[in-house]
C-alpha cells in the first residue's frame, strides 16, 4: 500500500506516509527507540493546554457559540453587560442561537452587520454573560504569545503573532462558471451574440440560479456582453454576496436569471493549491481592513472568538482560518470603534 | 531537555509503566499528571522565555531569510552570501536564479549543489556582500521537544505581507529528518527552522496533511555535505557521498518481499549466486515490506559492504552475505 509513496516520487511537501515509511525502516536499523515528543507535549497539546485552560477559565463568560438552525457556526465574542455580542457576520443565517458557557440557548433579537469587516453585532437578554477586557493591540509586534478559544468554547489554542499588522485584499465574488481558456473553441458561431459557458460549477452560484454548461450570456446588469473576457470583468466588479441579474440565451429561448455571488475560494478551491493542503478554511478568507495575524490552528468555527493576551486582554476578534499556516483577526481598536458607532 | 513546559516524555513513560504494575501508583500518577500544570507553574515561564527569545533574535533572522527561485524560501549564512535552502526549491546545480531580498529587492543567484535524499540545497548570490547572514547549529545539537521558530513565505512572496512567523517544538529529529509544529506550507519550503539562540537548525521540506506533520531538512545533513554541495555536487540517492552500492538485480513484488526478474551479469547479485525466481525476504533482518525498504537497505550501503540476505528459493528460506557492487545503471526497480 506504501509503495512508491517516499522522497523521488513525491509531490514535495505532501506526505502522509513518509513518517511511517521511516519509522518502519528507522525502527528496523536501530532497533532502539528514539526520542519523540509525544502528542500531549506539543505545543497545542492536551497537557499543554491544561495550563492554558486553566488562564481561560476566568474568561469562558465572556464566550458564546453561535448556532443556525441549532448547529454551531461561529463563536461570539460578549462586548457589553447588556447582552451585546460580537461574531462572523459571513457564517450566519436566518435561524440564530446563542449557546453561553452554561448551556443556556438564547434567541438574539437584534443583528447589525458591518459587511465591510464581516462582523455582526448580536443582542440577547441575559445576564449571565461578562464582557471582555479590551486590551492595547497598538504595540502587538511579532512572536507575541496569543490564545483563544477552538470551536469548542471550553478548549483552548495556543500560538503567535506571526506578522505585522497589514491588510488582505478582497477577493471578488464568483458565479461558478468557467470558460475554455482556448480562443478558438470559445468564439465558436453560435456564440457570436455571447459568452458561451463551458463549465457550471456545482454548488456555485450559477447552478444555484439555475444556469447550464453551453448556455449564452449576453447581458449583465443591463449591459451587452459578447465575450467572456467582459463577463469576467463585469463580475469581478462585484463581491460575493451581491446578486448580479443576467440574460441568457439558452437554444432558441433568452431567459433572465438572477444569481447571488459565491465566495471565490469556496468556489474555486483547486485555483490555489495552499487551500487544499489547508484543512477546512473560511468561507470568506479575505478583506477586512487591517488585520492581525496568528499561527493558532483553529477551526471555522471558532471565528468570532476572542484572540487573547496570556493576561486574558482581548486584542482582537477571529475573522478567518485563512490557511494552514494563518488565522486572521480584527483588531481590537477596529472593533471598539464599530461598537462606539453603533446605536 | 529544557522543553516540555510539564515532564520529558521519558519520564511519563516510566510512570505509565508503574501503572501498570501497581493500580493504585498508577492512580496517584495520574492525579498528578492532572493538577501539574496548576502547580508547576514554571509552563508559563517556559513560554514567556521562549517568546523573549524569539523576539530578541527575530530581526537578525528575519534579515536572512530570502525568497528563492520561483516561489521558494532560503536563508543566508555567511557574509558572503551562502545561502541554505531545500533541493527542491534550488533544483540541479549551477543554473541562474533570483533571490528576493526582505526589501523585495532582486539578487541574481547561481544554484550550488544539491542532497537528494535530506532536500538539502545550497544557492551562491552573486551580488557581492557583506550580506547578513544567520549561525548554524552545531552538529548533533537539536532534540526532539527543543522549543524551535519557523521563517518563510508560505503562499511565495508577497510584498505587503513579508515573512511568517510560526514558533512550535521539534517533535522528532533525525539525521536525515526533522519533524515538528511549526505548520507549513508551499512557498516556505527552503525556509530555515531556527532554535532559541538563533541558530538554523532545519529547512523546511515537506508536509504531511495533519497539523503537525511538518518536516525540515536538519542542519547535520548540511553539515556531512558541506563541501560537496559548496562546489556544485548534485548527490542522488540515500548516500551523503554518492557512492551508492549496487546489488544487480531487477525486482517485482511478490505476495511477500520482492521476486528477482533479472540478475545482471557481473553483478553482486550474480557473484554470490542469486537466482531469477528468487525471492528477496529480508536484507540485514528488515523485511522487505515495500520497495523503498529494498531500496533504502541497499541504497545506503557503499559498494564493498556486506549485506545479510534472506531470501526464498523453492519454498525454502536461504540466507547469504552478499558484498555490494558498485552503482550500476538507475532505475526505480534495478538495485
Amino acid at each position: 500500500m506504501i509503495r512508491d509513496k517516499f522522497q523521488s516520487s513525491l509531490p514535495r511537501l505532501v506526505s502522509p506516509t513518509l513518517e511511517l515509511i521511516c519509522a518502519l525502516v528507522w525502527g528496523m536499523v536501530c532497533g532502539a527507540q528514539e526520542p519523540y515528543l509525544e502528542r500531549g507535549d506539543r505545543v497545542n497539546g492536551w497537557k499543554t493546554r491544561q495550563g492554558f485552560e486553566a488562564l481561560y477559565q476566568d474568561h469562558r463568560a465572556s464566550v458564546v457559540e453561535i448556532l443556525d438552525g441549532g448547529h454551531q457556526v461561529a463563536l461570539g465574542t460578549v462586548v457589553s453587560d447588556s447582552g451585546h455580542i460580537i461574531t462572523k457576520a459571513s457564517e450566519l443565517g436566518s435561524d440564530l442561537e446563542i449557546r453561553d458557557h452554561q448551556g443556556q440557548r438564547h434567541v438574539p433579537f437584534s443583528i447589525q452587520v458591518d459587511p465591510e469587516i464581516d462582523l455582526a453585532i448580536l443582542q440577547i437578554r441575559s445576564s449571565s454573560l461578562r464582557p471582555v477586557r479590551w486590551g492595547d493591540d497598538s504595540q502587538v509586534a511579532m512572536g507575541l504569545w496569543v490564545m483563544a478559544p477552538h470551536e469548542d468554547e471550553s478548549q483552548v489554542r495556543v500560538g503567535v503573532i506571526s506578522t505585522s499588522a497589514r491588510e488582505v485584499k478582497r477577493k471578488p465574488g464568483a458565479l461558478g462558471i468557467v470558460f475554455f481558456s482556448d480562443r478558438r473553441q470559445r468564439d465558436t458561431p453560435s456564440s457570436a451574440l455571447g459568452a458561451r459557458i463551458n463549465r457550471v460549477v456545482e454548488g456555485g452560484a450559477a447552478d444555484k440560479a439555475g444556469i447550464k454548461e453551453g448556455d449564452v450570456i449576453v447581458q449583465i446588469d443591463g449591459k451587452p456582453v459578447q465575450r467572456s473576457e467582459e463577463v469576467i470583468e463585469l463580475i469581478q466588479q462585484h463581491e460575493a454576496g451581491e446578486t448580479i441579474g443576467l440574460i441568457i440565451i439558452r437554444g432558441e429561448e433568452e431567459m433572465s436569471m438572477q444569481a447571488t455571488l459565491g465566495f471565490f475560494d469556496a468556489t474555486f478551491p483547486e485555483q490555489d493549491l495552499n487551500i487544499t493542503l489547508s484543512g477546512d478554511i473560511s468561507k470568506r478568507r479575505t478583506g477586512f481592513g487591517l488585520i492581525l495575524q496568528h499561527d493558532m490552528p483553529l477551526p471555522p468555527k471558532a471565528m468570532g472568538g476572542p484572540l487573547m493576551q496570556f493576561s486574558g486582554e482581548v486584542i482582537g476578534i477571529n475573522i478567518s482560518r485563512y490557511d494552514r499556516v494563518a488565522t486572521l483577526a480584527i483588531p481590537a481598536s477596529r472593533v471598539r470603534a464599530l461598537l462606539e458607532a453603533s446605536p | 531537555m529544557s522543553s516540555s513546559p510539564l515532564k520529558p516524555p521519558s519520564l511519563l513513560r516510566q510512570s505509565s509503566l508503574l501503572a501498570q504494575v501497581h493500580a493504585l501508583i498508577g492512580v496517584l500518577f495520574f492525579g498528578l499528571l492532572i493538577t501539574s500544570p496548576l502547580i508547576a507553574g514554571s509552563w508559563l515561564d517556559d513560554f514567556i522565555h521562549t517568546q523573549q527569545r524569539v523576539q530578541s533574535n527575530l530581526t537578525e533572522s528575519m534579515n536572512a531569510t530570502v525568497g528563492v527561485g520561483e516561489g521558494g524560501s532560503g536563508v543566508i549564512v555567511s557574509a558572503d552570501g551562502l545561502v541554505l535552502t531545500a533541493a527542491h526549491v534550488s533544483g540541479s546545480p549551477n543554473r541562474r536564479i533570483q533571490c528576493i531580498m526582505p526589501d523585495g529587492r532582486r539578487v541574481a543567484a547561481r544554484t550550488l549543489g544539491r542532497f537528494d535524499h535530506a532536500d538539502a540545497g545550497m544557492v551562491q548570490l552573486e551580488e557581492e556582500g557583506p550580506w547578513p547572514f544567520v549561525a548554524l547549529a552545531s552538529q548533533g545539537s537539536v532534540r526532539a521537544g527543543d522549543w524551535c521558530y519557523a521563517l518563510g513565505h508560505p503562499g511565495g512572496y508577497q510584498p505587503e505581507r513579508g515573512l511568517v512567523l510560526r514558533v512550535g517544538k521539534v517533535i522528532r529529529s533525525r539525521s536525515q529528518l526533522i519533524r515538528s509544529d511549526c505548520e507549513l506550507l508551499r512557498g516556505d519550503s527552503g525556509g530555515p527552522l531556527f532554535n532559541l539562540q538563533g541558530q538554523v537548525i532545519g529547512i523546511h521540506s515537506r508536509i504531511g496533511e495533519p497539523m503537525d506533520d511538518n518536516y525540515h531538512a536538519p542542519i547535520d545533513a548540511f553539515h556531512r555535505t558541506w563541501e560537496a554541495l559548496k562546489s556544485g555536487e548534485d548527490l542522488q540517492g540515500f548516500r551523503e557521498d554518492g557512492q551508492q552500492a549496487y546489488l544487480g538485480v531487477v525486482v517485482e513484488d511478490a505476495e511477500k518481499g520482492f521476486v528477482l526478474q533479472e540478475v545482471r551479469s557481473n553483478s553482486a547479485a550474480e557473484r554470490s549466486g542469486l537466482h531469477v525466481g528468487d525471492i528477496l525476504l529480508q536484507i540485514d533482518d528488515m523485511p522487505m515490506d515495500d520497495i523503498e525498504a529494498l531500496r533504502w537497505a541497499v541504497g545506503s550501503k557503499a559498494p564493498g559492504e556486506r549485506v545479510k540476505v534472506l531470501y526464498l528459493r523453492d519454498g525454502i528460506e536461504h540466507e547469504m552475505e552478499i558484498e555490494l557492487g558498485p552503482s550500476g545503471r538507475r532505475h526505480r526497480r534495478s538495485l
